[in-house]
């Protein structure tokens, strides 16, 4: 299993254009943070983090919208069937790879803003409470900032194999990997998109209960979600995941 | 001994029957699946491997329903697609990696094995660049490699030996003959001299039935006295006995031109001659002419 996930993640990961996508997310996380004061600095780790989701997305669904089609074009799916493990077992295996993938892309992402900004002031400051930073001014929270970081990261794992699952099943299900990658995106981005309409319309309490949010923990804590949001969100992201871990097995053993 | 039980194994997609009431047994040895293309020899292939499931009928491995064996069949079978694409980004080293991980290989066992398949296949000296850029014969033998990586008891070779240069060719026959002492091996291919010289039995597909199965003798014995030899110097002639027999091969020489022609009766020529039949001559017999390639 150990091998066939280690390969399943180069298979996704290491290809040149997705490389390429990575390193210049990289580099544009890292230059969109400014040193400012302390607390709009520390502000912008949250605010820009959260402002980099459409990236997040992209590479997350180039990864995964490939995964299944990919052994559809190329003819592969049929011998991985006829193997032992080319059941239950790939299916799992291209899930863990790709929630591994994408929580490496994911969190590289997130810690290049934290370290951006931690670095302009020499990492001082970690325990300032949420409530002093302008992006969270009205939230009133008293988490500090580096519990807030460790949330994030945790969340941002978990919301990355809850993804994964999804991008996986749609690609399960399609022939050709433009579906998966823009039925995915939409599903991811559209709180995203939305955010700001719904936030006019004062409508904005209903992306507590949205996957992304749930992904980008700080968005909760923002708009002060009540604590039956990350407990229905919790719920949601395993039931889900299971479901389509039947579901995804099902299509590709279908797929002929 | 391993035993292979198709018993009235049929295969329907709406009201089109891609395999009709098949019933075989295969033992140790090279099977030769032969049949024009859509007679239904992939479906049988697949329907073996597991890939799809009969509509009609069963398969019986060793007195066990390969439903029911499920995983554990699975892991006795080596399976070579007509076509697939190997992964471009992968070497040729990584790519069996991966399949002997789906084959449940642990890493020691596949480390010894897939060295020993490079070399068996000539691929040793080539093994860590990327397959993406191996040409068509070298894509072909990487995937009879993963084919054999986990020394399987149940081999099914869709057309194995297309794109493989005659040295190749030659060199994976024996391959096949080496190894088909402790294992069912089942070749589907358009190439008839690669079952004429490996495979113990043919079955003969057409309509997704069976059409004839036996050792060469049986089947070439249903040809004897019906292939002719005729020579002639005029090209109306020639033109004349094309239309009037099946005509399998025409060799045109300094002098004249030798027609090979199936027929019931012997042809009204002064130069007809009574030949040995051919495996090629069954085939012509039986399936139509344009489905014979690379003879």
């Amino acid at each position: 299993m150990g091998t066939l996930i280690r390969l399943e993640i180069r298979k996704m990961l290491f290809k040149k254009r997705m490389l390429i996508v990575w390193l210049g997310s990289l580099f544009l996380s890292f230059v969109t943070i400014r040193a400012f004061s302390i607390e709009e600095t520390y502000a912008d780790i949250f605010s820009k983090g959260y402002g980099l989701v459409p990236l997040m997305g992209i590479m997350m669904f180039m990864m995964f919208s490939g995964a299944y089609t990919l052994e559809y074009s190329s003819n592969m799916g049929g011998l991985i069937k006829t193997t032992e493990n080319g059941k239950r077992k790939i299916v799992l295996a291209k899930l863990v790879a790709a929630g591994i993938s994408a929580s490496i892309i994911n969190v590289s992402v997130f810690l290049t803003v934290c370290l951006a900004a931690l670095t302009k002031f020499k990492f001082e400051g970690l325990d300032l409470p949420l409530e002093n930073l302008w992006y969270f001014g009205k939230s009133g929270s008293n988490i500090t900032v580096i519990q807030m970081i460790l949330i994030m990261i945790a969340t941002i794992i978990l919301g990355s194999f809850f993804f994964a699952q999804v991008g996986l099943f749609l690609s399960s299900l399609s022939k050709s990997a433009a579906v998966p990658f823009i039925l995915g995106g939409l599903f991811m981005g559209l709180p995203y998109i939305l955010e700001g309409v719904l936030r006019n319309l004062g409508l904005v309490k209903y992306l507590f209960f949205t996957p992304l949010w749930g992904m980008m923990s700080c968005e909760l804590i923002r708009f002060k979600a009540p604590m039956v949001a990350p407990i229905f969100l919790i719920v949601m992201f395993v039931v889900t995941s299971l479901l389509l871990i039947k579901f995804t097995l099902k299509a590709f053993i279908k797929q002929e | 001994m391993n035993k292979l039980e198709i018993r009235n194994l049929t295969k329907t997609y709406g009201r089109k029957k891609a395999n009709d009431n098949i019933t075989v047994t295969l033992q140790n040895g090279v099977y030769g699946l032969l049949g024009p293309n859509g007679s239904g020899k992939t479906t049988i292939m697949k329907q073996i491997t597991t890939l799809i499931e009969p509509t009609k009928g069963e398969i019986i491995y060793n007195g066990d329903n390969i439903k029911t064996l499920d995983d554990k069949y699975r892991a006795l079978i080596g399976y070579l697609p007509q076509e697939f694409g190997v992964y471009k980004n992968f070497s040729a080293k990584q790519f069996l990696q991966y399949v002997a991980a789906l084959k449940g290989l642990s890493k020691k066992e596949s480390r010894n094995k897939i060295d020993e398949l490079l070399n068996l296949v000539g691929l040793y000296d080539v093994r860590n660049k990327v397959v993406g850029k191996f040409s068509g014969g070298m894509k072909r033998r990487v995937g009879i490699a993963q084919a054999l990586l986990n020394d399987p008891k149940i081999l099914v070779l869709d057309e194995p030996t297309a794109g493989l240069d005659p040295q190749e060719r030659a060199r994976f026959r024996n391959l096949l003959s080496q190894i088909s002492k402790d294992k069912i091996i089942l070749l589907s291919t358009h190439i008839i001299s690669d079952i004429e010289s490996i495979a113990k039995e043919t079955i003969m597909i057409k309509n997704g039935a069976i059409l004839m199965k036996g050792n060469h003798r049986d089947i070439l014995s249903a040809m004897e006295g019906k292939v002719y030899s005729i020579k002639t110097n005029n090209e109306e002639e020639a033109v004349e006995i094309q239309n009037s027999y099946k005509t399998v091969n025409i060799q045109r020489g300094v002098d004249d031109i030798e027609l090979r022609v199936i027929s019931d009766n012997m042809p009204p020529y002064k130069t007809t001659q009574v030949v040995e039949p051919k495996f090629e001559d069954v085939y012509m017999f039986y399936f139509d002419l344009e489905n014979s390639r690379e003879v």
